[in-house]
């Protein structure tokens, strides 16, 4: 995987976020199986560490950096949010941590 | 050790921690009231209990036992060397308690020996000037050498330099962060965590192991800055900076609040000027004075840096020292202000470099320490 976020790819960029998302507490067993099956076991190790690495002011950089670039259209924008939720809430519920990381990203990806 | 009365566990006050709607105050009202975990879930509440906990109206008591989630906290704090410190123990900071919703616990990595020692936190901007960096040590290793514990949030730039400042002087710090203690991020963070540590202070959060900090949690965690401390310095900030929501939480935890002046074109000064404009905070020039306002009862424990370093080899190196200050000064204009030409004038710089009485900028500008 590139280190460099701003050489991603469309993928690298979802995968972040997907990942981004599922960290907001430990990642839990269901999680991490939907995440595995969705990026792949590569792509998620790989970004996992990206993002353990990443403290959340440069996260946030990294998001209003390339959300223009992958997600132009409200409907893109809509359908990410949707996915990050379906990661968030694979283990059936959705805690106090999982519930500002949604707020968080919400407002990052659609500031609008 | 566990403090809790009666037959009360560390576990249980997790998984009480996992109760929507539990405020500290409520948790501590619980654990006072009931004689275990077990005999709180199981009983019907009496009604002073019931009327506060149906005022938190997303409380639902018997909806969720967390006993897993708490389980595993306890474990992480195991593997990571992170104790639990709770209100009822001893070692609970005397400032902290005194705060409207002080914690009823919260994790700690290091020790708490010193935390009811004077304490003042020092804040501001990550991305802070040089001004702001000297500044902040200049204060830090002050304090520090007094014996008075310095605590900030170990982010980038016033933070860091806060907490180094504090360490280099032989001095306690305490970094109280946003996420859980093993979470984290990035590597510098880490590495200052560790000197920290190993210096005699503690990292301190209320946050559960696991978390990622967030946007949220920073402003949180800035009460618990100030609550740690009789006194909030602001060194640099931007006027929409954290620094200020910590100084706003001082004031009404009614403690004092000071704020380093800065040049008036400065976005990072922006912030702290206008705390002094509006009677926010007092205006402090120098850690002296400043000291001298907080009246710690308090002996110097160690020699300040700046009386052992001042030895001078030679009359020049005194010369140059006296021309210099806390303002940058560029070699050309060194040159001007003293009687030496340019070889031995950059001869005397640099043996003053390595006697650490000064420090060269980029641009072959030139400070005191």
């Amino acid at each position: 995987m590139n280190t460099n976020y701003k050489e991603w790819t469309r993928e690298e960029f979802i995968a972040f976020m997907m990942v981004f998302a599922a960290s907001s507490d430990d990642i839990d067993r269901k999680e991490k199986a939907l995440l595995k099956n969705e990026l792949g076991k590569g792509l998620f190790k790989d970004m996992k560490k990206f993002v353990d690495d990443t403290a959340e002011f440069r996260s946030k950089a990294i998001i209003e950096d390339l959300r223009d670039v992958f997600c132009k259209t409200q409907e893109e924008r809509d359908a990410l949010y949707a996915e990050l939720e379906k990661v968030v809430m694979a283990d059936g519920e959705v805690n106090f941590y999982e519930k500002q990381m949604l707020k968080h990203v919400h407002s990052l990806i659609d500031p609008s | 050790m566990n403090n809790l009365p009666k037959d009360w566990e560390l576990v249980d006050l997790i998984k009480l921690s996992y109760f929507k709607g539990l405020t500290p105050s409520l948790l501590k009202n619980v654990v006072d009231n009931y004689n275990s975990y077990l005999e709180f879930i199981e009983a019907d509440l009496p009604p002073n209990l019931n009327i506060l906990i149906n005022q938190g109206e997303l409380f639902k008591r018997k909806q969720i036992v967390p006993n897993v989630e708490a389980e595993k906290q306890l474990e992480t704090c195991n593997n990571h060397q992170i104790n639990i410190c709770t209100i009822w123990d001893e070692n609970y900071p005397l400032l902290l308690n005194e705060i409207h919703q002080s914690p009823a616990f919260f994790f700690y990595k290091g020790s708490l020996d010193k935390i009811n020692s004077p304490t003042i936190s020092i804040v501001g901007t990550r991305k802070c000037s040089t001004y702001g960096k000297i500044n902040t040590r200049r204060y830090a290793n002050y304090f520090a050498s007094k014996g008075v514990n310095i605590v900030s949030g170990l982010a980038y730039g016033i933070d860091t330099e806060a907490h180094l400042g504090a360490i280099e002087s032989g001095g306690i710090t305490f970094s109280v962060i946003a996420s859980g203690i093993d979470k984290l991020s990035p590597q510098t963070a880490i590495s200052n965590s560790e000197k920290i540590i190993e210096s005699g202070g503690a990292l301190i959060s209320t946050y559960h192991c696991g978390v990622r900090a967030l946007p949220p949690f920073f402003l949180q965690r800035n009460r618990i800055i100030s609550g740690l401390s009789s006194a909030t310095l602001v060194v640099e900030s931007k006027v929409k900076g954290g620094s200020l929501n910590t100084a706003k939480f001082a004031r009404d935890q009614d403690r004092e609040v000071f704020a380093v002046p800065g040049n008036i074109t400065s976005i990072n000064s922006e912030g702290t000027n206008a705390l002094i404009r509006d009677g926010l905070a007092k205006l402090t020039n120098s850690p002296e004075s400043l000291f001298k306002e907080l009246l710690f009862d308090y002996s110097s424990k160690i020699q300040l840096i700046d009386s052992v370093e001042l030895n001078f080899a030679t009359k020049d190196e005194e010369n140059i020292y006296a021309i210099l200050s806390f303002e940058p000064i560029h070699i050309d204009e060194l040159v001007n202000k003293v009687n030496t030409n340019m070889s031995q004038l950059l001869v005397c710089l640099l043996n003053m470099e390595f006697s650490g009485s000064i420090k060269q900028l980029p641009g072959k500008y030139y400070i005191r320490n």
